[in-house]
């Protein structure tokens, strides 16, 4: 029951009350958390996802969005496969501070991390205030994935995770032909992503990666930019 | 007994005596079976503490005062001790219309907004905050505090502290307790925990390192079992000192805790976060993964229902711990603090160095909100920001169109329609794919060197850096 051939440490950043705890909610308990407390310290889900017939264990990391908890929250950040930073759709500000808590993903996980900007309560359409092809632009600008969802639907939930557990595996299939090429095991995951050259080592390994392990998955290129 | 009939729930029964709505299942019918066993005891207190004080109306015999309140003070009685031994009934006699006035200052939008947010999530599973004149006694509390305590102004978990005074006390009362219990303005009364509210939350993070020796030291198995699944201590506690228990116990639980707590000081936390550990060793010891070791300690914190066992383990069950102790620890905790601190400024600088990103949008200014700037603490821009400014927007423009250029068909890569009539970038002319970085330079009209100059101000300080970034990306970037 519990088997799985991957294990992937997630984390859910981003600022207050644009729905991190009810999209990690509707992810496992497929429902709307209604009428809930704000996130203190952190909150914690596992789940089992299918991810190109890999059965891959998530353990997500939901935590406090104000601004002060950010230097409590950074020891959640180590050894994180993968991180959503949510904003809220319906409100710009949230959105403006995506590119700091991309820096913070950065730099307090592993180099390697694949991140997503998921757009969160898309269900809100009237009082949309970030447009879907800024949004997608800046995560193309940035090297991310997006998505938006709806955690009070559940539009889009499960999608964020598989999209990123995807980008994960691939990493992962790159890493083991460089083990296969004789390149060693340095290339399974630091390796593909020299921190002293940050920018080029993603452009060059994560463009070549994603297009020939997903050509058939067009929202995966939006990072390769 | 039967679960499906509890599972119904008898109207009676939804909310509880302070107005929680009794949890459904199995921690439900446990809460109400220990009031019911409980309920000569508490009786029996009623009694004991109407004669204490009729005997000693000025509370003198502070020793009697202490055995009383470690048994717990009644419900009847609670606003007037708690008011009495953290001085806010002092205060609030001294200070006859400060919270009025308080009431009437401004207040950033940035901690408007965000007190607005938590309102509605500050124990939505209570009746008084359901409706909007709880939510707008908790609102003027947290303002006028906000006002008050300038160092802490307002940071979540006060709103769950606020909200449990105001169970018992009016607005006026809650405010000065609330100020009491962070930061201790009269006598030494108080439990001088602002370090936990503000930027960084140093004090918290200390005391948990603290909270973490002292664990390991008393309950070596259940300590380790924590560490072998990976999991930090301050992770699972982390909630428990920083709303002072009052979201993680049983709310009756919480209320004996804190009764101790007002009295005799913040080394109550520790022991009480011991007596966690100490009534659940045994299981705690005994977790076998990650998943289980988060889950069940919110679990467990949660089913704290017998909180005479839980207050009897505190004083006595763990045994020994000297505030002489406590205090080595702390002072341990804040070396490891100093060093984390010092660790992640480095991190940040050498990630601003290796790692430039591309400028990119959300940097630009708010325009719809002109009040955000004085929030985020960058009110008055100098011409040198302001020049940053516009160098960064255009020097996002110029980078686009690297990307298309490289990229062939600009609007390839994007796996959407256009959508909202967003209107398309700006884009420079085909010259872009000849740029090298003096071009783009001599474009953008600035001379970088002349932004890099030092200068006072901080918001200047943190533009240069992001000038840096975009020197970094352009040399980079055309090279491609």
């Amino acid at each position: 029951m519990d088997a799985y051939d991957y294990l992937f440490k997630f984390i859910l950043i981003g600022d207050s009350a644009v729905g991190k705890s009810c999209i990690l909610t509707s992810l496992i308990e497929n429902k709307f958390k209604k009428g809930s407390s704000h996130t203190i310290g952190v909150e914690f889900g596992s789940k089992i996802i299918n991810v190109s017939g890999k059965r891959v264990k998530l353990q997500i990391w939901d935590t406090a969005g104000q601004e002060r908890y950010r230097s409590v929250t950074r020891s959640y950040y180590r050894g994180a496969a993968g991180a959503l930073i949510v904003y809220d759709i319906t409100n710009r500000d949230t959105y403006h501070h995506l590119i700091n808590w991309l820096a913070d993903a950065r730099t307090l996980a592993r180099a390697d991390i694949s991140i997503i900007a998921v757009g969160n309560k898309s269900d809100l359409k009237d009082k949309r205030a970030v447009t879907f092809l800024e949004a997608s632009r800046c995560a193309q600008e940035n090297e991310i994935l997006f998505l938006e969802t709806s955690a009070l639907t559940g539009e889009g939930v499960e999608e964020v995770f598989v999209k990123v557990a995807k980008m994960i595996l691939n990493k992962i299939e790159d890493g083991m032909q460089h083990i296969e090429e004789g390149l060693g095991y340095h290339g399974l995951f630091s390796g593909l992503i020299d921190p002293a050259t940050m920018m080029s080592g993603v452009h060059a390994g994560a463009r070549s990666l994603l297009n020939e392990a997903s050509p058939a998955e067009p929202a995966s290129r939006c990072i390769s930019c | 007994m039967t679960g499906e009939a509890e599972a119904v729930g008898p109207p009676a029964a939804e909310y509880d005596e302070y107005g929680f709505v009794v949890p459904a299942g199995a921690l439900g019918r446990e809460i109400v079976r220990y009031k019911q066993q409980f309920q000569p005891k508490a009786e029996r207190r009623v009694t004991r503490w109407e004669r204490f004080r009729r005997a000693d109306p000025s509370l003198s015999n502070r020793r009697r005062l202490k055995r009383l309140v470690r048994k717990g003070i009644p419900d009847s009685f609670r606003k007037e001790i708690w008011a009495h031994c953290l001085g806010s009934q002092r205060l609030r006699d001294a200070n006859p219309n400060k919270f009025e006035s308080l009431l009437r200052e401004p207040l950033s939008d940035e901690t408007l907004s965000q007190i607005e947010l938590d309102l509605t999530r500050t124990f939505p599973n209570n009746k008084l905050y359901k409706y909007e004149d709880g939510v707008a006694k908790l609102r003027r509390v947290l303002r006028a505090f906000a006002v008050h305590n300038v160092r802490v102004n307002y940071c979540q978990s006060l709103n769950f502290i606020a909200a449990v005074l105001l169970l018992f006390m009016d607005e006026e009362l809650a405010f000065w307790t609330l100020a009491q219990v962070v930061s201790s303005e009269e006598g030494a009364k108080g439990l001088h925990i602002d370090g936990y509210y503000v930027e960084g939350m140093d004090q918290l993070r200390a005391d948990l390192r603290a909270l973490e020796r002292i664990v390991q030291r008393k309950f070596p198995n259940a300590y380790a079992s924590l560490r072998r699944e990976g999991v930090e201590l301050e992770w699972v506690c982390q909630e428990w000192f920083h709303t002072l228990f009052s979201t993680v116990l049983p709310i009756q639980t919480t209320l004996r805790v804190w009764d101790c707590l007002f009295l005799e000081g913040h080394k109550i936390l520790f022991r009480v976060a011991l007596a966690i550990f100490k009534e659940n060793e045994l299981r705690i010891s005994k977790f076998q993964s990650l998943e289980e070791v988060m889950v069940s300690m919110r679990e467990i914190s949660s089913h704290q229902v017998d909180h005479n066992s839980l207050l009897k383990a505190a004083f006595k069950g763990i045994g020994r711990l000297k505030r002489a102790q406590i205090r080595r620890e702390q002072a341990y905790g804040e070396r490891m603090v100093a060093e984390e601190n010092a660790a992640a400024q480095a991190r940040r600088e050498r990630h601003n160095q290796a790692h430039p990103p591309p400028p990119a949008k959300p940097q630009l200014p708010a325009l719809d909100n002109p009040g955000h700037g004085e929030a985020g603490g960058s009110g008055e821009e100098s011409p040198v920001g302001a020049a940053v400014r516009e160098a960064a927007r255009r020097l996002e423009s110029v980078i686009d169109s690297c990307y298309d250029s490289i990229l062939g068909d600009g609007d390839d890569d994007v796996d959407v329609s256009p959508v909202d009539g967003e209107p398309p970038a700006a884009r420079l002319p085909g010259s872009i794919p000849a740029l090298s970085p003096d071009s783009v330079f001599s474009y953008l009209g600035v001379s970088v060197s002349s932004m890099l100059q030092p200068s006072n101000s901080s918001d200047a300080t943190r533009s240069s850096v992001n000038v840096h970034r975009g020197d970094n990306a352009l040399a980079t970037s055309p090279a491609k």
